[in-house]
């Protein structure tokens, strides 16, 4: 009876020991922890395919043949079960560059959610080490996840592991600004315009005086332009040469020099020393006259033709209209008359 | 019959002897104690230990204790039995010799490995006290004790002490007090990395805790309906939230998810740039205006801290240029490129708990800004280091 109770009690002694055993060996630590550690996104955005790049720390010298780097959504402990984040997915990641530890591909015993680093195991001294990897797709989820990373003599994260860490990092959402730019067109004529400002612009009537046989008569008036259309904007001029009832005089056109002694009548946007005449385009814009208006000196009219354009957005151009005028001896006395009206057309 | 009477006979022997015996040693007795008839209790003894771990060193002894006679000298022994006169067996591994400790009038002697004694040049009475530092533990688990003996004496005259194993008997009073070493109490427990980093429309995240209830979509401009203005600076703002225990610290980064683009675009085109992309322009700038040599639309960011949480976390965060000034807007040329531009970091490399920040973003459109409906999607990326 007494031996009996004594075997009974060495068996549960027994069991109990056994059981300590276990216990022991599930808590078992095979390396020590790594040092610093950070893993930095290029993105935090769900789903977007983004570059991990993730530093340690060895602290212990020992082989390293190859490093697992585990993505959970539950913990960064190493040693238990790994919840793959929702959507995340490494299948085609790309190890872009590493430093310190080195000579790393990406091995075949990697899954959607770990990627398995493998070279040929060699000494590993304590040191830090930096592995870029691009083409991993973001967790589908915003929130808070984490990366197990441990270190292991074999090439395939077989085995026992020796150093070993964990990291944390979120998903976020991301911030959409949007601003909207409402369109704009800012034109005005006079016969000046000072300070590249419509509301400085005065004038609407120009007096040549009286028209001579020996030299040219003359005058300007000013055209102010800006928009933020994106195709930007053509000025065009429509109206009459000067006309004095039945008496016309011509236009010139094609363009010519001021030819005395000649009935014409033209314009262009230029400063001209035949007669000493207006100024060339001014302000912040980018904007020319068109070339048929763009030569010193050569003036031409016909209606409708487009004085100067831009084909995208421009900032305030100030457009000098130089008009000439001669009459041959031949031509009718009368008060000679044209209106013209510019048009700017903004292409938005 | 016989046997039984036999076997009552013996155990009567037995018993006469046995009684006879004790009366001798009852007998003995005033001859064994005779040279401490006189000796009186010492009250109020203790000793404290400022560690009770097997062998450690270092160890902080207190003791205190009150003789009920004058004394001018006295010895405290360390042994593995409480009664005094009798042989000492020392505590294994224990050591006063290394220690320190005074009082007042008093002489200390540490010379001797187990014992510490002490004398005056006249005897006093009440209590005494004294913290010995640099004591060295037994090197065993269990149960030792100090026997505290004192004399009617003084350093000159009238004390004899014989250190262990005999402690003589001459003293006048004495007592003794229990210590013990034990296991040291080993917890291990895992605190695992943690990082919570969101970023919201509003700043109504608690401490520990993340929103995530307003997306962070907001519009730039003023005026109705809301449109940028070319003469004044359109803001708006986001908020994050982040708690983490990353020992390292951490850093916030901001990166544009179109590459090259840190301001905002219209048919894929950036034309309202950031302000560290404008040639000519400063970083950051007021955005009264469009910056530049050549005005160009502007997009640029102010980071402040919200203080409602920060009495959750000694740490703070840092904003850093060109995102820190308060009253002007900057943006990194690094904003898109690579893992974006650093906007703020902890202060210290340390936890944080609590951080709610504001970004506060400023856009201003140029006279060439071409028109239409800009956007842009940007991401604030934490990243701890553990």
């Amino acid at each position: 009876m007494l031996k009996e109770k004594n075997r009974l009690i060495f068996y549960v002694v027994l069991i109990i020991f056994g059981l300590f055993l276990v216990r022991i060996n599930n808590n078992t630590i095979y390396g020590s922890s790594l040092g610093t550690r950070s893993v930095t996104l290029s993105s935090s955005e769900i789903n977007a395919t983004t570059d991990y790049a993730i530093s340690l720390e060895t602290t212990s010298v020992s082989t390293v043949g190859s490093i697992r780097i585990q993505f959970c959504s539950n913990n960064p402990i190493s040693g238990t079960p790994c919840i793959a984040p929702n959507g995340f997915d490494d299948s085609a990641a790309v190890l872009s560059s590493q430093t310190g530890l080195t000579g790393f591909s990406i091995n075949g015993a990697s899954t959607a959610n770990e990627i398995v680093l493998g070279r040929a195991p060699a000494s590993a001294p304590v040191g830090t080490a930096s592995y870029s990897l691009s083409g991993i797709k973001n967790p589908s989820d915003i929130g808070s996840y984490y990366v197990r990373i441990l270190t292991y003599a074999s090439n395939n994260a077989t085995g026992n592991y020796s150093d070993y860490g964990g990291l944390a990092f979120s998903i976020t959402n991301a911030i959409s600004i949007s601003a909207t730019v409402p369109p704009y067109l800012t034109f005005c004529t006079g016969i000046t315009i000072n300070n590249f400002n419509c509301l400085n612009a005065q004038g609407d009537f120009l007096d040549l005086g009286e028209l001579s046989v020996n030299a040219a008569k003359y005058g300007t008036s000013q055209m102010l332009v800006a928009t933020n259309a994106e195709l930007g904007y053509g000025i065009s001029a429509q109206g009459t040469t000067l006309t004095s009832g039945n008496n016309v005089i011509p236009e010139i056109s094609p363009g010519d020099i001021s030819r005395p002694s000649t009935s014409q009548f033209g314009l262009n946007l230029r400063a001209n020393t035949s007669p000493a005449v207006g100024s060339n385009v001014q302000g912040p814009g980018v904007a020319v006259p068109t070339p048929n208006y763009n030569q010193p000196n050569i003036f031409r009219f016909v209606s409708g033709d487009t004085l100067a354009s831009n084909p995208t957005v421009d900032d305030v151009r100030v457009y000098t209209v130089s008009y000439i005028a001669n009459i041959a001896n031949s031509q009718s006395a009368g008060i000679y008359v044209s209106t013209i009206t510019y048009i700017c057309l903004a292409n938005f | 019959m016989y046997q039984q009477f036999k076997f009552n006979k013996s155990g009567l022997y037995r018993t006469l002897c046995t009684t006879m015996a004790a009366v001798m040693v009852v007998a003995l007795l005033p001859i064994f104690f005779s040279g401490r008839a006189s000796a009186g209790a010492i009250s109020s003894k203790s000793i404290i230990m400022s560690s009770s771990k097997v062998s450690d060193t270092g160890v902080t002894y207190t003791i205190a204790f009150t003789p009920a006679s004058s004394y001018g000298a006295l010895a405290i022994d360390f042994c593995t039995t409480p009664i005094a006169g009798t042989t000492c067996t020392t505590a294994t591994g224990l050591s006063v010799t290394g220690g320190s400790g005074t009082s007042a009038g008093w002489t200390i002697s540490y010379a001797n490995q187990y014992s510490i004694t002490a004398t005056r040049a006249s005897t006093t009475s009440g209590a005494f006290a004294l913290t010995v530092a640099g004591v060295t533990n037994p090197s065993s688990n269990g149960t030792f004790y100090a026997r505290i003996l004192t004399w009617n004496g003084t350093a000159t005259t009238g004390w004899s002490y014989s250190s262990s194993p005999t402690e003589g008997s001459s003293y006048t009073d004495s007592g003794a007090v229990g210590l013990s070493t034990t296991q040291t109490i080993t917890i291990n427990a895992i605190v695992q990395e943690y990082l919570a980093f969101c970023v919201d429309g509003t700043t109504t995240s608690a401490a520990g805790v993340c929103n995530n209830t307003s997306v962070p979509t907001i519009s730039l401009g003023t005026g109705s309906p809301s449109v940028l203005s070319t003469s004044a600076v359109s803001t708006a703002s986001v908020y994050s939230h982040l708690d983490t225990n990353a020992v390292g610290g951490t850093a916030i980064r901001l990166k544009s998810n179109t590459a090259g683009c840190a301001g905002l675009l219209y048919n894929s085109v950036c034309n309202i740039k950031g302000v560290g992309d404008i040639t000519g322009a400063t970083n950051p700038s007021t955005l009264a205006t469009a910056p530049g040599a050549t005005p160009t639309g502007a997009l640029g960011l102010t980071v402040s801290n919200l203080t409602a949480y920060a009495t959750y976390s000694t740490n703070s965060l840092t904003a850093q240029a060109p995102y820190s000034t308060g009253s002007s807007y900057g943006m990194g040329t690094g904003v898109s490129s690579g893992n974006g531009d650093l906007v703020t970091q902890t202060t210290t490399a340390a936890p944080i708990y609590g951080a709610n920040t504001q970004y506060t973003f400023g856009a201003v459109a140029a006279a060439n800004t071409p028109a239409g409906l800009y956007s842009n999607t940007f991401t604030l990326i934490a990243t701890g280091t553990f």
